[in-house]
Parts: structure tokens; C-alpha cells; sequence
């Protein structure tokens, strides 16, 4: 995709409201200048270009409109699941709306359509946007495989989070201290959130490129988690929380945070049993 | 005792400067001694008007209360110029970021009673980017640092520490490990020992950030709070506290911060910069108490 092409995506007006200057693209040496401090998060999952547009209208509020080019539908996903809060599919393949905010994805696209302050006209005026885009991308994307793992059974749906990059070992809690799985771009792994109205555990997938690299991770991952691996992959964290593990083939999962050992078995035996 | 005298004498910048030191300052900058980190966390509901925009007469008030609070000395201006001296050379470090800046009102409050304390007006300097071209920052003896509270979609939290990040000629050397070294900023040598004053700004601080701006109104809160102190791990460290537990009260359970903002913690074990553990922090909370979520 070059930039000409994500200029195709954008429609010249919707509701009104108008391109305004000039188009402007960042590439992964300039996305600093453009959202200081949020760059690292796009380069993280893989991204190649982003374009951003001013939409304007006399008396309103201006529109920004960005679409990032982040290669691959996986990476688009990942992003795109990365600040999910509830479950949405208004747009795209999966949609979040916000005050004055539209977000979604679509193939290999994330888009982002945010009012510089709230009216009603440019309220339709960024649904107008979001549904133009939407149209104009013609493809849907595949949902990576590792995602398609997780058992249904109590899954808290909008917390499904992918990732490839290290850093997000950490998502919801400073587990970690090194990448003792080996993520990398190769792996394609998963958290998901389990939740009764009494306990709660999060699970996290890792799919590998083959078992030897499993095996790595996996044996990197028990020699830093279990003091006595002999005694069996299971084990109370200083909270009571219980946390469990166990590799088959290419795919590593483990329970963190589980009110006991019984949750713990359930969720990984449903993973093993689809 | 991190943030001690000793840690000071310690310090390069310190050790060849000790005696102009133990002369100008008094020993309440260095936490007097008690091992703890003094953090004023001072609220009141006048600092917003019904738009949501600062106050200054109010915010003035605050910080006067807040630094005699600190200091320990009763009268404002005395207590500005136990820790400011007409011949200082003062860098206001401020921060700019569009959804969220430091609010005018209060830059121009902390120049006005920099100039109180006698510091010549050419010798103040208030800015976030372009400090590194800046006469004043780079002449600079001592420095206050301000900025607002807000989440940070890779370092977990844009904080105190975090703001010092201006002064490298390179920044994104500092991301690795989602920005877990930030601590190391502040042993360069254009800042190492000169900030006098840190003031974590929580008028509508950003509890959770979301798509590539990381803003949305729906994630800011009237908290109308200043957090103030000489430490600024303390200071972060507190901050971060107050916005983990608005998470929680938003989403209706615990929500850490994402990435976990780790600079703070090492911040203290790996750089010796300050407390982080709340144990370590003599927190005096001043004004409104209501929803203080701590």
C-alpha cells in the first residue's frame, strides 16, 4: 500500500464538512513527530505508513481523520484490540465509539476519526467518515488463528487482547521481568480475561513458529514462574492467586491470577478440549 | 534515606558545589533528615470554573499553601526563597502536550514568584520543547518542574520523571523496556541536582488513554488537585496511586496501569532518585477530602 492509496480511502467530504490542508504522512521515522509519545505503541505491532487529513466546515469543529497502514490484518487487530473496552462492530470489523470518537479496523487498516470538540453536526459528520472509509476498504482481514484457541467458557469478550511484541507480557499486570517466553514477531499470542460473578483469572495463548521454539519458552518460562517444576506446573503467587502452565506441541497457555486450582484446571483443559 | 542530605553530598554536581549549598539552602530541602519523602497533595474546588478551566486566583492560593506547607515556613515568599535565589538561573520545565498542557495559569504563577524571590526576569525561562536551545535552560542553576498527570500508552504513566525527557538529544534511546530507564535523565548533567521544585499538576488528570492520541474526554475527571514536594518519585508515585484507584472506581475492578509505569519504581532501586514506596512518603493532604482516592 503507498500513500497514493491511502489517499483513496478518504473521501473528499461527508456531511458537510471538507479536506482541509494538505495531507500528512508519517512513515516509522517520523511518528514521533506526529503523536509524540504514542508511536512506540504502532511500531510495536508493525506499521508502515499513516495518513492523516483535517477535515474543516465553516463555524464547526475540525475532524482529524488517521488511517494506519500496519501491514497485516494481524497487527490492525492487535492494535485495534489493545484499547478495547467493550464490544462493538458499527464499523469495520470491530468499532469503539467515544465521546467526539470514532475508532475501528478493517484488512490491514486502523482508523481513527476524532472531533477537535463535541457537536451534534460534527457527531454525524465523523459517523458519516467512518461509514465513507469503511465502504472504501474492500477486504475483510483474518483474525489470527491463536485467537480462535480460547475456550468460550466465562470469556469476558472485549478483553481478548493480541500481541507479537514482548513488551505486552505485560498488558494487565508487571508479570515479567524479561521476555522469559521469547515473543517475538514469529509468535502470535493472546490474554483473555475469565470472569464468574466469584472468580476471575486471566489466560494467555502463545502460538509458536514450531514445538523446538515452544519448548524454549516454555522451559525459560517454568524455570522463572515455578520454583519446583517437578512438583507439577502449579503454583500460589504471594496474593494466594494461583498460577498454572502447560505446553502441547507449538502452543504454550498459561492461567495467571486464578482464585484456585480447580479454575485454573477448567480453563486450560478447555483450551486442550476444542 | 535516598533524597538525604547524603544523597545529595553523593551527587558529582553536588559535591563540587557543597559548600554554596550548605550556605543557601536548608537542610527541609533535604527531607530533613527523616528518611521520608514530604508529598502536599492539595485539592479545593474553586481551582476549576464550570468549564473546566483553571482558576488562577485559586490555583495561586493552592500553591502558596502547598510551599509553605512544604517548606515548612510560613510566610510564601520566604518559603520561595528558601529554595530560590536571586542569582539562580531558573528553567521552568513545562509540558505542552496538546490534549492536556500545563495551564498557563499556573506557568505564569510559579514566574511570578520566581521573580518574587529576585531572580531577574531574563533569567526565567518557561518551556517543555526546545529547552535544549534555550539561553536560560542551558545556563540553568535550578530548575522547577510542572506538568500534568495523565496515562501514557508506553510508559504507563507521562510523569515528573518522565518530563525531564526534553533534555536528551535523543529521546526514543530512553523507550526501551517501555521507558524504564526515565530516572537515568535526570544524571545528566543539565539537570542532576538543580530541580528545587516538582509539581505534579491533577486538575483533570488522564486515567486511561485510548487510539493513536491517547485522549478522550470520556477518560479525564475533576480531581482539582496539586501534588507538590522535592521528590519527585514520591510525587509520582502518589500520583499514580490516585489514578489506579480511579480506574478501579471507573471499571469497576482493579485495572493496573497498562504498560505498568515501572520507571517510577526504578526511579528509586535503580537510580537512587527518590521514594516510590508509599511507606517512605509523608503525605500531608491539604484542602478538599471528598473523592480523594487515596
Amino acid at each position: 500500500m503507498n500513500s497514493k492509496s491511502l489517499t483513496g480511502l478518504l473521501p473528499y467530504e461527508c456531511s458537510g464538512w471538507k479536506a482541509g490542508s494538505m495531507d500528512k504522512f508519517y512513515d516509522n521515522e517520523t511518528l514521533y513527530n506526529y503523536i509524540d509519545g504514542g508511536a512506540e505503541l504502532y511500531i510495536s505491532y508493525g506499521f508502515s505508513e499513516v495518513i492523516s487529513r483535517k477535515y474543516i466546515k465553516a463555524g464547526q469543529p475540525e475532524i482529524r481523520v488517521d488511517i494506519f497502514d500496519m501491514i497485516k490484518s494481524r497487527n490492525a487487530y492487535g492494535v485495534y484490540t489493545h484499547s478495547r473496552e467493550r464490544i462493538e462492530h458499527n464499523y469495520g470489523q470491530g468499532s469503539q465509539t467515544l465521546i467526539e470518537a470514532v475508532l475501528f479496523w478493517k484488512d490491514r487498516y486502523y482508523i481513527s476519526i476524532l472531533c477537535q470538540t463535541g457537536t451534534t453536526d460534527c457527531d454525524e459528520a465523523i459517523h458519516c467518515l467512518a461509514k465513507a472509509i469503511d465502504a472504501a476498504i474492500p477486504n475483510e482481514g483474518r483474525i489470527p488463528g491463536v485467537v480462535k484457541l480460547l475456550p468460550e467458557f466465562k470469556l469476558v469478550a472485549e478483553s481478548v487482547t493480541y500481541f507479537h511484541h514482548p513488551v505486552w507480557l505485560n498488558y494487565f499486570a508487571w508479570l515479567f521481568e524479561d521476555n522469559y517466553l521469547n515473543i517475538t514477531k514469529e509468535t502470535s499470542a493472546v490474554w483473555a480475561k475469565y470472569q464468574t460473578t466469584k472468580k476471575r483469572a486471566m489466560l494467555l495463548l502463545v502460538q509458536y513458529p514450531d514445538e523446538h521454539t515452544a519448548r524454549l519458552g516454555n522451559d525459560s518460562f517454568t524455570k522463572y514462574f515455578f520454583s519446583n517444576p517437578e512438583n507439577g506446573l502449579i503454583t500460589k503467587d504471594k496474593s494466594g492467586r494461583w498460577l498454572s502452565s502447560r505446553l502441547e506441541g507449538k502452543l504454550f497457555a498459561a492461567v495467571f491470577d486464578a482464585p484456585d486450582k480447580d479454575f485454573t484446571k477448567t480453563l486450560l483443559d478447555k483450551i486442550h478440549n476444542k | 534515606m535516598k533524597y538525604s542530605r547524603r544523597y545529595w553530598l553523593k551527587s558529582s554536581l553536588v559535591a563540587s558545589l557543597a559548600g554554596f549549598l550548605f550556605l543557601k539552602f536548608p537542610l527541609i530541602l533535604f527531607g530533613k533528615g527523616t528518611g521520608k519523602s514530604k508529598v502536599i497533595l492539595i485539592r479545593d474546588t474553586a481551582a476549576l470554573d464550570q468549564n473546566g478551566k483553571p482558576v488562577r486566583k485559586t490555583i495561586s492560593d493552592m500553591m502558596d499553601k502547598a510551599i509553605t506547607a512544604l517548606t515548612g515556613i510560613d510566610n510564601p515568599r520566604d518559603a520561595w526563597k528558601s529554595i530560590i535565589k536571586p542569582d539562580d538561573i531558573v528553567g521552568i520545565k513545562s509540558n505542552e502536550w496538546s490534549h492536556l498542557p500545563t495551564p498557563e495559569a499556573l506557568e505564569d504563577i510559579l514566574k511570578e514568584r520566581v521573580l518574587d524571590a529576585g531572580v531577574r526576569e531574563q533569567n526565567i525561562s518557561v518551556r517543555d520543547r526546545g529547552i535544549r536551545k534555550d539561553p536560560v535552560f542551558q545556563k540553568s542553576t535550578a530548575l522547577i518542574n510542572v506538568r500534568p498527570l495523565r496515562t501514557h500508552n508506553w510508559s504507563g504513566a507521562g510523569t515528573l520523571i518522565k518530563n525531564y525527557i526534553m533534555f536528551t538529544r535523543r529521546p526514543w534511546t530512553y523507550h526501551h523496556d517501555t521507558c524504564a530507564d526515565l530516572g537515568k535523565l535526570w544524571k545528566l548533567p543539565e539537570v542532576e541536582a538543580k530541580t528545587r521544585l516538582n509539581i505534579l499538576v491533577m486538575l483533570t488528570p488522564l486515567f486511561h488513554g485510548t487510539g493513536p492520541h491517547h485522549f478522550n474526554k470520556e477518560y479525564i475527571w475533576n480531581y482539582y488537585g496539586l501534588l507538590v514536594g522535592f521528590d519527585p518519585v514520591a510525587i509520582d508515585s502518589v500520583g499514580v496511586r490516585i489514578l489506579e484507584n480511579k480506574r478501579e472506581e471507573y471499571f469497576g475492578e482493579k485495572r493496573p496501569l497498562n504498560p505498568p509505569a515501572k520507571h517510577i519504581l526504578l526511579a528509586d532501586t535503580r537510580y537512587n532518585l527518590g521514594n516510590a514506596d508509599p511507606e517512605k512518603i509523608d503525605l500531608v493532604k491539604i484542602g478538599w477530602k471528598e473523592e480523594i482516592l487515596l
